[in-house]
């Protein structure tokens, strides 16, 4: 069963007892909450979600439920745990989905350790995965939310989820939590983004979150081996330019971005360096998205068949392209 | 004991129980044992058991993730230790570890998925303020800045305040001995450090496994009682490791009757068996019998042990379990100190509590 079979008042009544097992491909989470809203909002954001049939065993339990009174004419507010433990809250109200979507992120940020996790997007098309990594404000969102606007399957965004071993992406398709203006820039591309509210005087400033596409959530179960990884920079006014980087430096940029590379030891490691192995990487100074996309197609073409499959070895400050 | 916490009990004896559990059940496992820290435990007993492949795909991954915390954890200690023993190089003393970095240097089975949150070592008396000097010297930092407590620690208890590294975070307990000095049980520390086995690196050493399980069983029984089922597993897993030799057992009730340890060796041994099956030989048990409390104070005991011994969960709260924990609070302060100074400590702390010192709050309070 998918979650937009359920009606906006049955999701709302499975919220209360026993909770909603969502199953976004990674993870399990049970979701529970008495706060008017965040059933409609989870409808608009997770359509296309599996939903487990209770009772089944969940990776987490995330509550989001009223907090204590606070005085006449005050909101209470809401308050953020996890596996019945208080973490965050109470915040505003009218703030109870962002919350339980940053409640998330901590949670997988916070305890999982099988898989090597990044503060980065990817996306796969033809069996080939780009990830898109850097500090926050860089553009990554955006450029993974436009990418799976068109013709890109979403693996995941904010955090990613890198499996040791072979090492392949694991499918975790969650709505892409997109800032101020590149709301409207993503809102351009065309009628099928489908977004949820749009929550003003955030810490981050304005937010909205873009419902995966239908074939992203699909093929969630589908890993996809990484062969690109770009590390975009967005400057307003700025001209599209693209320079690859050596391998050393694109592994030490990648593990700056890992949120428990320290913690996975020897596994985080070899899985990193098998990604470096196998993956180009790239720096992307954008001003633009029209231009950011058409340089990302060109970087993310496969190497030409045959005698020179081989990806070539990078010289320092190799030329841009 | 809540319905989850009997589950878990119940797994942690015998395995295989897991096998019969339904999605609510392991729902509930998993969230008991994760409050007590200890989800890496089940994941080590089910591999040992061979069931890891058997159980269900989202239960294996949560354990998963919980198997490489505790591997990242002890990676962790070993290090510390390495660092405590470069900071304490030239001193020439042997560094003598206590509890879960014990464990795992020198291999014992309570290590297997055991989490340790700090260090704990025990040094001579007389060593004491050179290695405080040399460990501050070497970027650690005293957690205790309240003058009170700084006292509390250094004339009332048996380590000096507790230590952070101010770039690792990570925490270290100096000990001098391995009971407070004013409580009732009275360790003889020259013979401990005296009767420590040196382990592979001989720069350090760990307690001989009749003082081990000792120092447990004290800590566990004359203090607060506030992770007792992770410490009735280590002494659990201690008793079967050391009972194998007749030798451990007659050393443990010469070292408990010498400590006046005899109390906490009977609860320690009455309660390993009640909850984990643990075997104990018929002549320690008849002589372990003859250090009971009167059967007012077993039935107490009996009953404040069961209430607390699980966690609930926070949202579940239960007003028996906090009673029953507040009762084990003000026993311990019972033992910990005679009548005189329970009272001005009591005084003391009040008086503070009511200015509301925001800030003490925050601080292990001793």
């Amino acid at each position: 069963m998918i979650l937009s079979d359920l009606s906006v008042a049955a999701l709302s009544a499975r919220l209360h007892d026993p909770g909603l097992v969502l199953n976004t491909g990674a993870f399990r989470v049970r979701l529970r909450s008495d706060v008017e809203g965040v059933a409609r909002e989870l409808a608009a954001a997770y359509a296309n979600h599996r939903i487990e049939s209770d009772p089944a065993i969940h990776h987490m339990r995330i509550e989001i439920r009223r907090g204590r009174w606070r005085g006449f004419g005050r909101d209470r507010g809401v308050v953020a745990s996890v596996n019945g433990q208080a973490i965050l809250g109470p915040f505003p109200t009218y703030l109870a989905y962002p919350m339980l979507e940053s409640i998330f992120n901590w949670c997988i940020a916070k305890s999982v350790l099988r898989f090597i996790v990044f503060h980065a997007g990817a996306v796969e098309r033809d069996g080939r995965a780009l990830i898109l990594t850097g500090p926050s404000g860089s553009g990554k969102s955006t450029l993974c939310a436009g990418l799976s606007q068109s013709g890109w399957r979403l693996i995941s965004d904010e955090l990613i989820l890198l499996r040791p071993g072979d090492p392949a992406l694991v499918g975790n398709p969650r709505p892409i939590s997109l800032k101020n203006e590149a709301i409207d820039r993503i809102r351009d591309l065309g009628p099928a983004a489908k977004f949820t509210e749009v929550y003003e005087g955030t810490i981050r400033g304005t937010i909205s979150f873009l419902c995966p596409t239908e074939e992203s959530v699909a093929r969630a179960g589908e890993p996809a081996v990484p062969s690109r990884v770009i590390f975009p920079s967005f400057r307003t006014g700025s001209a599209t330019e693209v320079k690859e980087i050596e391998k050393a430096q694109g592994f030490m940029r990648l593990i700056e971005n890992s949120v428990n590379y320290v913690t996975t030891l020897r596994t985080g490691f070899e899985a990193v360096a098998g990604v470096t192995d196998i993956c180009r990487f790239y720096e992307l100074t954008f001003g633009d998205l029209e231009t950011a996309f058409a340089a990302i197609e060109k970087i993310a073409e496969p190497e030409p068949t045959g005698a020179g499959a081989a990806p070539k070895p990078t010289g320092a400050g190799a030329a841009p392209l | 004991m809540t319905q989850d916490g009997e589950t878990l009990v119940r797994v942690l004896r015998d395995a295989r129980q897991v096998l019969t559990l339904g999605a609510a059940q392991w729902n509930g496992l998993l969230d008991c044992a994760g409050r007590h820290a200890l989800l890496a435990r089940l994941a080590v007993i089910f591999e040992e058991s061979g069931l890891l492949d058997e159980i269900p795909q989202t239960a294996q991954d949560v354990l998963a993730d919980a198997r490489a915390a505790a591997k990242a954890n002890h990676a962790m200690q070993r290090y510390e230790a390495n660092r405590v023993l470069h900071a304490l190089r030239g001193l020439d003393l042997p560094v003598v570890l206590l509890k879960g970095g014990a464990y795992l240097l020198a291999e014992l089975p309570p290590s297997r998925g055991r989490l340790s949150g700090d260090l704990d070592i025990l040094v001579p008396r007389d060593r004491i303020e050179e290695v405080e000097q040399a460990m501050l010297d070497h970027g650690w930092q005293s957690l205790v800045t309240d003058g009170y407590d700084q006292r509390y620690y250094r004339e009332w208890s048996h380590q000096i305040p507790p230590l952070r590294h101010t770039e690792r975070e990570s925490e270290l307990d100096v000990h001098h001995t391995i009971a407070p000095p004013t409580g009732r049980a009275a360790p003889d520390a020259q013979a401990i450090l005296r009767d420590a086995r040196p382990l592979k690196d001989d720069r350090l050493r760990v307690l001989c496994p009749a003082d081990m399980v000792l120092h447990s069983a004290v800590h566990l029984f004359n203090e607060q009682m506030t992770t007792t089922l992770r410490e009735l597993i280590d002494m659990h897993d201690l008793l079967i490791c050391f009972g194998r030799d007749d030798a451990f057992w007659r050393q443990l009730m010469a070292h408990a009757g010498a400590y006046k340890m005899q109390r906490p060796l009977y609860y320690c041994t009455r309660y390993c068996r009640r909850f984990l099956s643990t075997p104990i030989p018929q002549q320690a048990e008849k002589e372990i019998e003859a250090m009971a409390p009167n059967a007012v104070v077993r039935n107490l005991m009996d009953w404040l042990v069961a209430a607390s011994l699980i966690h609930e969960r926070p949202d579940r709260p239960s007003h028996g379990a906090d009673f029953a924990r507040w009762i084990l609070f003000v026993r311990a302060h019972w033992l910990r100190m005679p009548l005189g100074m329970l009272i001005r400590h009591i005084f003391v702390k009040t008086a503070r509590r009511a200015k509301r010192d925001p800030d003490s709050e925050l601080l292990p309070q001793p």
